[in-house]
This record gives C-alpha cells, sequence and structure tokens, in this order.
C-alpha cells in the first residue's frame, strides 16, 4: 500500500463519538473513488484505519467514522490543515446499474452508503441508531438520508427501535439487491435472517478487515475473497 | 515424443530433490497459512506452492502499516510473521496437495529446537521439503542473525536434516558473509540455497516525521534489490555450486532469466504478484520457453549458472 499525503479540511463531531472528516488529497487519486471503495487512512505514528468513501469529489474526499480504539481516537484529534496518509481506493466499486438496491446500515455502517447517495436518487432502506440525535445531524449534512426509515434505540428520531425490528417493513423483490454494513452482531442477523427467506441477493460491505490493503498478509480472506481487492462487497452466507 | 512433450520438457528443472514443471515458484511471504490461501496460491500456476513462514507459536505479527509500496516496482514490509502457529501447517498442507506440485513449508523460529519441531511437522503432514528462514528481517530473535552467522548456520540445518526426510532449503539473506554462510549450509545436510531474503530498509513520512511503518524498519523486496539478488546467486554459485533458488525482484522473464545464468534453477516471485497480479507468473513461464529456444538451448537447465562459463 502506498499512502498519498492528504491535508485535513475540517474533522466536525457529528454526534457523540462519530465523526466526518474531509481531507485534500495532495497528490492526484489515479481513479475517483466510486461506493463502496474504501480507503486505509494513515495516522501518522499511531495506527492504519481501513475506512469507507462517504464523499469524493475531486481531490477532496471524506470519511464518517465513530471513535472506538486509539487509532480512531487519534484520527478524531486532528484538525485542518494536519497531514494524514490516504490509500488509492481500495477494492471493487459496485453502482446497481438500473436495478432495485436496498440499504441495510447499522450505526456508523452508514458511511459506504454516504457515498452511494450521490450515485441512487431515491434510495431505500433501514438505518439503525443508537441514539436518534445523531440521525437528525446527519440528516442535515446529506438531506437524501431522509428518504430511508431511520429506527433510533432511544426512540428520539424516526421509529423506535432497533434496525432488525424494521427490516421486514422495505419490500423486497425478486431482482431486489440488498447491500448490508454495520456491527458484526446485526450483519450476522440480518443475514440469517435473508437465509431463512431464502433469499440470495444480500451482500455485506465489509473493510473493517483490511490490515495490509495489497493482498499479501491474507487477514481480510473471506470464503476465497480477499477484501482488500476483490471486496468488500461478499455474499451475506459468509456472515450468517 | 511429440511437440507438446518436448515443449513441456524444456522447462522442466529439478532443484533440492524437488521436480518441477517450470521454474517459478511463489517467494514465501505472500498468504500462505491458510487453506484458503492454498487455492489461491495454486492459481497463479506456481510450479511449487511456498507456504508464508510458520513458527512454533502462532503470532499475531506486528501492528498496521505493515506493507508499504515504494518506489520502481518494490515493497517494504514488516508483517512480524504473523501465523497461526504450528496447528496451521496441516491444513494448509493438505490442501494444497490437491494442486499436484509440491509444497514447500517455510520454517521460523526463535530457537534450534523449535526449527526441528515446525520442521518435523510439516513432514509428517505431507510436505514436499522445508524451507529454512535463517534471514527475516523483521523478528528479533533467529532469522537474520542467525542466517549470518555461518557456525548458525550449520548447526540448525545439520538439526533439522538429521530429523527429517524430505529435502532441507535454506533461506539465506544478504550479508557480509553470505558465502560462507551457504557453504555451512550444504555441510550441514540442505538439499538447496534460496537466495535472497528481502533486505532491511526504512521510509520515513516527510510530512509527520514518522515512519511509515509501525515496526520503523522492514524488508525491502522487489525490483529495488534485484541487482543485489543476481549478485548473490552469482557470487554463492561461483563458490559453491549448489541448487539455488533465486528470488528478489523477479517481475519479468528476463529477471528470472538473469537469476538463472548467474546460478539458479528456479526463481520465486513474490512482490511481482502484487504489482502485477496473478497473471505475472505464466507471463514469466512463456517468456521463459521462448527465451530457451531463442538462445538455442535444449532446456533451461543447461542455462543455469550460464554466464559463468561465458
Amino acid at each position: 500500500m502506498s499512502y498519498i499525503p492528504a491535508e485535513v479540511l475540517s474533522n466536525d463531531n457529528v454526534y457523540g463519538q462519530y465523526f466526518f472528516i474531509t481531507v485534500r488529497i495532495l497528490n492526484s487519486y489515479r481513479k475517483t473513488p466510486l461506493p463502496p471503495q474504501f480507503a486505509v487512512v494513515w495516522v501518522p505514528g499511531v495506527d492504519l484505519i481501513p475506512l469507507s468513501y462517504a464523499l469524493a469529489s475531486g481531490k477532496v474526499v471524506g470519511f464518517f467514522y465513530k471513535v472506538v480504539g486509539e487509532g480512531t481516537k487519534a484520527l478524531s484529534m486532528r484538525s485542518r490543515g494536519d497531514v494524514i496518509g490516504v490509500s488509492e481506493p481500495l477494492g471493487r466499486w459496485y453502482i446497481p446499474q438500473g436495478g432495485d438496491v436496498v440499504f441495510l446500515a447499522g450505526g456508523a455502517g452508514i458511511a459506504p452508503f454516504l457515498l452511494y447517495l450521490k450515485y441512487v436518487e431515491s434510495p431505500r432502506g433501514v438505518w439503525g441508531v443508537r441514539q436518534g440525535e445523531l440521525a437528525a445531524r446527519l440528516v442535515e449534512l446529506f438531506p437524501k438520508l431522509k428518504s430511508l426509515l431511520v429506527a433510533s434505540e432511544d426512540c428520539t428520531y424516526g421509529l423506535c427501535g432497533k434496525l432488525t425490528d424494521y427490516v421486514d417493513r422495505v419490500p423486497i423483490g425478486r431482482d431486489t439487491e440488498v447491500l448490508i454494513s454495520g456491527p458484526s452482531d446485526m450483519v450476522r442477523e440480518v443475514c440469517r435472517r435473508f437465509r431463512d427467506l431464502k433469499f440470495s441477493r444480500a451482500y455485506v460491505i465489509a473493510e473493517s478487515m483490511v490490515k495490509c490493503g495489497i493482498g499479501v498478509c491474507g487477514s481480510c480472506l473471506v470464503g476465497n475473497v480477499l477484501l482488500c481487492k476483490d471486496g468488500p462487497v461478499v455474499g451475506c452466507n459468509y456472515f450468517e | 515424443m511429440g511437440a507438446t512433450t518436448l515443449s513441456r520438457l524444456e522447462l522442466n528443472v529439478k532443484v533440492g530433490g524437488l521436480s518441477l514443471e517450470h521454474p517459478v515458484m511463489n517467494a514465501s511471504g505472500i498468504l500462505g497459512y491458510l487453506p484458503e490461501h492454498a487455492d489461491i496460491m495454486a492459481s497463479w500456476g506456481v510450479s511449487a506452492i511456498v507456504s508464508k513462514t510458520f513458527t512454533k507459536e502462532p503470532r499475531a505479527g506486528h501492528s498496521p502499516p505493515i506493507v508499504v509500496k515504494v518506489r520502481y516496482y518494490s515493497l517494504i514490509n514488516a508483517v512480524g510473521l504473523a501465523n497461526p502457529g504450528i496447528n496451521g501447517i496441516g491444513p494448509f498442507v493438505e490442501r494444497a496437495k490437491k494442486y499436484g506440485v509440491p509444497v514447500v513449508v517455510s520454517v521460523g523460529g526463535g530457537s534450534l529446537s523449535e526449527y526441528v519441531e515446525v520442521a518435523e511437522v510439516a513432514e509428517r503432514y505431507g510436505a514436499s521439503a522445508v524451507e529454512l528462514n535463517l534471514s527475516c528481517p523483521n523478528v528479533e530473535q533467529g532469522g537474520i542473525e542467525l542466517g549470518r552467522d555461518p557456525v548458525q548456520v550449520f548447526r540448525v540445518v545439520k538439526d533439522v536434516s538429521s530429523i527429517v526426510r524430505i529435502p532441507v532449503i535454506v533461506k539465506l539473506g544478504i550479508s557480509d558473509r553470505l558465502v560462507d554462510s551457504a557453504a555451512k549450509a550444504m555441510e550441514g545436510g540442505a538439499k538447496a540455497l534460496t537466495l535472497i531474503n528481502t533486505v532491511r530498509g526504512m521510509i520515513i513520512d516527510v510530512y509527520s516525521f514518522k515512519p511509515l511503518l509501525s515496526n520503523i524498519s522492514g524488508g525491502l523486496s522487489g525490483a529495488s534489490i534485484h541487482p543485489i539478488a543476481v549478485w548473490a546467486v552469482y557470487s554463492v554459485f561461483r563458490e559453491v555450486p549448489t541448487d539455488i533458488i533465486g528470488v528478489g525482484g523477479v517481475l519479468t522473464w528476463k529477471d528470472a532469466a538473469e537469476l538463472i545464468l548467474a546460478g539458479a534453477r528456479a526463481v520465486q516471485v513474490g512482490t511481482a504478484l502484487v504489482y502485477k497480479g496473478p497473471k505475472v507468473v505464466k507471463s514469466i513461464v512463456k517468456g521463459l520457453r521462448s527465451w530457451v529456444r531463442k538462445v538455442g538451448a535444449k532446456s533451461i537447465a543447461e542455462l543455469s549458472g550460464a554466464a559463468h562459463r561465458a
């Protein structure tokens, strides 16, 4: 993996432990990031973090992330003018062409879908959050999120409850493709549900297992797919 | 004998007691410790599958960043010998054997007894050979220090060779005492040498002033070290004419041909798989076949070490 220096433009605390960082790539990307591609973000001297692109416009890219450990904590402390490292886009892009697609996101798992909003006119699906305030703040930044059902566990925004309480409310046809992103417990439960329904067009966006980013270390293997090269979209059947 | 058979035979080589359909194997370190990895590695078309280095105990390896692309088709890595330990050998070897090519288990250790123990397990599960990694620059004990000391090289190779019956290949890194270590490895019972391992290096981010790798330094591989590898193979072959597997910056058939002329009977590719993808193996094999015909040789084996006779 090579890291391209990137200057922090903004690093805003959206709500609680959730942040949105935008950076300007100091060199050029060879290819524009497309959903659900991801980058590995190097926080100098601290960690390397795989993050889905949530924004990509010219030399400016953005990532929505949750502080969960030392690496993301250090990232959250970077401010305008700091320089971090960002890889070229990793994985394969996938944009359903004219087909029906449903997004199911849990918490920070909404990140790849933020970039999808650029390409999908009226997204359908469910976004589950613990605190409704997070959804309220992000919807302000990305108004197209309003077309998703939002389920908040504290019952302060949208529907009251968990994502899994409302998955059945989203009409899914024979040709629908379902993309899932979120915490592993949520992903497993949703995938088990689709297995029980014998629905095979459900896929998981799984970038978080990536370590080296170039297919050397083998740590991101799911089935026979190396997520860093041929992911991050893999069949739900691997996560039941 | 038909033309197809002839064309196959011209690339057949024997190295360290292994019969290979062609001279291009993978270098240890790219995947190679899970059964599913063996499926991917077999699809590359290599003539032998070489595992990642196994140690007795599982190793988590270093924290990311563990590998960074650097200029001129090169990588610098400090994976830290991440592997599942001795219990991972069986599942990997058994899966890899299904593909009908020799399976070489790379063996690492922090002590002489650990090398022996890991090699024994590899043999028990049917490995075709073991490649003793005496030269990994990314571990504190064993590894590079061991490979630089000819006396230690002799001890570990002799210990392993006296216990296992499968061929013992010894992988050495570049050092001032490389030729001595190579000679001692053969004296200790090695059937072949793999030359060379990565070369220690480092890169620093000019904006943050921090080393890119979490381990600070790592092993440089790829085109940057190719001339060093050619020199190492040439130097060792001149003094210790034996079976050598050349490795270091093999990105094209010409790189492989250079190592063969310097004295290698086979080559390994690693970094090329990252930069050029899995098709690079077949491309190198195809190029070598054309080269053998172009220079009027009957087989690639007769070209091994030809630079010494020119």
